[in-house]
């Protein structure tokens, strides 16, 4: 078996850098992968002090048992694991991708969000409805955020309820196409709900949602009993209201630093409303296919939440071979994926010149945090753009595109 | 009738008045040719009223104020580095010091309140700025509790030791205070002034203390000195409300030849002085001259610094070293004892808000079994964190107390004026009794970079990252909200009209 070689080969990969490089010494307290709420150093603070104002009673105990390489690594090839019952492509590339691999190395917590993140997306296409939803209250319960992503699962949950036995999107491996040969084609065209079938209500999604704050509130309850009284709810606070200002990859902190003390409440509230305005609209928008609203809106999460690292691009990196389908609608792929390189690059330069050399100042660092949000958007939007281009090309028909521009009016 | 009445009360009064003022002046050479100083003037009153003699009004004040309830205070002021390498420990235990430092013993549990308006009274009383400090901190020492604070960028200069003159019942008129010139003083290599404050049932005591460390060697590369030459003063006159005044001239150890050059000689050899335990001491009140005294060194034409010295039993050192990332660093505080005897050392340590522990990074090396320590995080927003480490030293032994710290990112209004500076770390102290003296070593200020955002930015970046959000906003809704339409290609429009 290929896949088992893959899982093998990438295991050792892993091993080696853990035990015979110092790797894992040197990453673990960079901010690029982890922040002052996901890395490992937190932790280590978190159990000598008992705080749980910056990590999750859940994750701070859980953690304290489980801090090894063998579970970091194991988190990894079980995500693998599970996306290829999505997509055989998605799981080598999850495997290999070195993105994926430093987090891992870093040991930071963010390698565990996304492995709950795309889990439950892995699940939810094999209509596991109860996993995929546990799966998605623990990644919020521990890092609020993607609770976001609770409308696209539902979606998903929904689509694979329609598409009986259906367990991906875009077939690409012969192994699940045996089982979806019949749907797979399906799947390109936009589906209306109400064409469909079964045991499908508003009210599926409806429990589903249920079940999800059923889920959410006992985790919750588990996470006062670990920590003994509900003071750990200052951990969600503070992802809210942005108290520590430590330099990453977003827009929050320097805006924070510099921001007027009266406009300062305004802003946090416009910019953290920001980071979930897109859940309707873009949900709406891909109704039909859940899986790219799911990772769209796993991207916007990713660069524009309170603290945000490279390594929670990750979930949107991980699904992106999905979407191959539309590279060939999308404007500028090339350009957009080398500002993203690019900007990968500058994050450290900079931060390196600012702090230790200081022959940069914070608006070196600044600039580059702005560079890598923008073109993460790029490739969103690239995405979206893609998807609208493919859809329209869809529904002319016979119409021989090659002729006509295709432009928006 | 009540004339005399009155003035029998005021007869009595004064009777009952048992107050007392002592003097004292300490000269002592130091081993590498320098010169310790230290003036010591102790005020006593039974009582506390108003009505004081002796006692300074200002302080009478302080101690009758019922919002302070002075039970001990202290207050030192000090610039330079107290080299105890070189010059051992200070003739006065608690100084040595680097900038200033408060220590307040409440009589019960003050506030926060009482606190800041003391220290504001004290700013000034001494022309200091005290209230600047961001390490005020509580801590329990030999059964009471402390407050304290230091406050590194505070280095004293003339216009504080002129307060300190006027608590003097003689100011500089007469007495020893005449020899506080404040030309000589402040050109010492490090000086330090002081007062504590005792208070108890019967009545008050305070102590200024005045200790700097001269170079005599500095400008004529002559190791001799006089009182002269080191005050630019003499003692005309001894002060008379004082009950006695003495001055204790240290006298180097005898040298081991004959005329070598070592040899030394007290100049005038008429002195009134009494020579007991390489100590001369000479009692002002009963000298019929004025008092000046010099220390020769008659075969030595140029001193040559040694090259080396006896360390002192107890040495306290505190560096700072590059941390794993860029925003931290390795604070390593290393106690050493070069003694034969083991020696029980609490050491104490405050931390301002701005640079934080990580507390799973500290670590004790050396004697573990007889270590205890104590970190007191802040609790609120701005509190410092305060360390507290009880260990004994084994003789020859060294331990080390390490931690990485995290320089804080601030909004921009958090940060000091002269930021690019960096901010200080005022010296952590170590604690130790030995042969019946308690000591205080103190190490270095320390100073620590903190990273900076641009001052100049709030509207650019309120601005520019609007745009970045706009951008990806407006895209999207683009995307969202327009339709696509098939346009003919140019080309083909060409062909086909």
């Amino acid at each position: 078996m290929s896949f088992t070689l893959d899982i093998s080969l990438s295991a050792a990969l892993r091993f080696f850098l853990f035990y015979a490089t110092p790797l894992p010494a040197l990453l673990e307290r960079r901010l690029e992968l982890s922040t002052p709420f996901t890395s490992i150093a937190i932790l280590r603070e978190s159990l000598a002090t008992e705080s749980y104002d910056r990590m999750s009673p859940l994750l701070t105990h859980s953690l304290s048992y489980l801090n090894h390489p063998l579970f970091w690594n194991s988190i990894d090839i079980l995500t693998a694991v599970a996306l290829r019952r999505v997509s055989k492509r998605c799981a080598r590339w999850y495997l290999y991708n070195p993105l994926t691999v430093i987090t891992t190395l870093a040991q930071s917590s963010v390698s565990v969000q996304n492995a709950l993140v795309l889990t439950a997306l892995a699940m939810a296409c094999q209509k596991r409805a109860f996993t995929a939803l546990f799966l998605l209250s623990t990644a919020s319960v521990l890092f609020l955020y993607p609770a976001a992503l609770l409308p696209p699962l539902l979606m998903v949950l929904w689509k694979a309820d329609e598409e009986q036995g259906m367990q991906e999107e875009r077939v690409h491996d012969g192994v699940i196409e045996k089982v979806t040969k019949q749907t797979s084609q399906s799947s390109r065209t936009p589906t209306t709900p109400q064409a469909q079938h079964t045991k499908r209500t508003p009210y599926t999604s409806l429990k589903h949602a249920l079940i999800f704050s059923l889920q959410t509130i006992s985790l919750l309850s588990l996470s006062r009993y670990f920590a003994g009284d509900w003071s750990f709810v200052h951990l969600y606070s503070s992802l809210i209201l942005v108290t520590d200002l430590t330099p990453n990859t977003g827009l929050f902190w320097y805006l924070l630093v510099e921001m007027f003390e009266q406009f300062k409440g305004f802003f946090t509230a416009v910019l953290q409303a920001h980071t979930v305005v897109y859940v309707p609209s873009v949900c709406i928008f891909l109704s039909h296919r859940p899986t790219l609203a799911y990772t769209f809106l796993a991207g916007t999460l990713a660069i524009f939440k309170s603290y945000p690292c490279m390594a929670d691009v990750n979930v949107l990196v991980a699904l992106l071979p999905l979407f191959s389908d539309l590279f060939e609608h999308a404007r500028h792929p090339v350009f957009v994926a080398a500002l993203t390189v690019t900007a990968a690059g500058l994050l450290p330069l900079f931060r390196y010149l600012w702090l230790r050399v200081v022959t940069g100042n914070a608006n070196f660092y600044y600039a580059s945090t702005l560079l890598w949000t923008f073109s993460n958007g790029l490739v969103l939007t690239e995405l979206l753009y893609a998807e609208a281009r493919r859809m329209f090309v869809e529904r002319q028909g016979g119409v021989d595109t090659t002729k006509y521009e295709i432009r928006q009016v | 009738m009540q004339t005399w009445l009155a003035l029998l009360m005021m007869l009595l009064g004064y009777a009952a008045c048992t107050d007392s003022f002592d003097e004292s002046l300490s000269v002592q050479p130091l081993q590498d040719g320098r010169v310790d100083v230290a003036f010591n003037f102790t005020i006593r009153d039974d009582s506390i009223s108003p009505h004081t003699h002796l006692l300074p009004l200002q302080i009478v004040n302080l101690l009758a104020a019922p919002e302070f309830e002075i039970d001990e205070l202290h207050l030192s002021l000090s610039t330079g580095r107290w080299d105890y390498d070189k010059w051992h420990y200070p003739a006065f235990a608690d100084l040595g010091s680097s900038g200033a430092e408060v220590w307040l013993s409440p009589a019960s549990d003050s506030s926060r309140d009482s606190w800041n308006t003391l220290v504001h009274r004290l700013s000034g009383l001494f022309c200091a700025s005290l209230s600047t400090s961001d390490n005020t901190h509580h801590v329990v020492l030999d059964g009471k509790t402390w407050t304290h604070a230091q406050i590194s960028s505070q280095l004293p200069c003339t216009e504080n030791l002129t307060p300190f003159i006027a608590l003097l019942p003689c100011k500089s008129a007469a007495g020893l205070g005449q020899l506080l010139n404040p030309h000589k003083l402040f050109d010492a290599d490090y000086h330090s002034l002081a007062l504590s404050v005792y208070k108890d049932d019967h009545g008050a005591r305070i102590e200024i203390k005045i200790e700097a460390v001269f170079n005599p060697a500095r400008n004529g590369q002559q190791r001799q000195y006089s009182t002269k030459a080191l005050f630019d003063r003499a003692v005309s006159q001894h002060c008379d409300l004082a009950d006695s005044s003495t001055v204790y001239f240290g006298l180097p150890p005898p040298p081991t030849e004959e005329d070598s050059k070592d040899v030394w000689v007290v100049l005038p050899e008429d002195h009134e002085g009494i020579v007991e335990n390489n100590v001369l001491s000479v009692d002002l009140m009963s000298s019929k001259k004025p008092f000046g005294l010099a220390l020769i060194w008659p075969f030595q034409e140029t001193f040559t610094y040694p090259r080396s010295t006896i360390d002192p039993p107890i040495r306290v050192r505190r560096d700072q070293i590059a941390g794993p990332i860029e925003e931290t660093f390795v604070m390593k505080i290393a106690l050493d004892n070069t003694d034969d005897e083991s020696v029980q050392v609490s050491y104490l340590q405050s931390i301002p808000w701005q640079v934080k522990p990580w507390l799973h990074t500290f670590q004790i090396h050396g004697n573990k079994s007889a270590v205890s320590h104590e970190h007191a995080l802040a609790k609120l927003d701005k509190d410092p964190y305060t360390l507290h480490v009880n260990t004994t030293l084994q003789p020859h032994s060294q331990t080390v107390i390490e931690c990485i710290y995290q320089r804080q990112f601030l909004k921009y209004t958090d940060y000091a004026p002269d930021i690019h500076r960096g901010i200080d770390i005022p010296p952590g102290f170590a604690r130790f009794t030995q042969n019946d003296h308690s000591r205080v070593v103190y190490t270095t200020p320390m100073l620590v970079d903190l990273a900076t955002p641009d001052f100049s930015m709030p509207y650019n970046v309120i601005i520019i990252t609007s745009t970045v959000v706009a951008l990806f906003f407006g895209s999207v809704y683009n995307i969202l909200v327009r339709e696509f339409k098939l346009i003919p290609k140019q080309e083909h429009k060409g062909k086909t009209d």
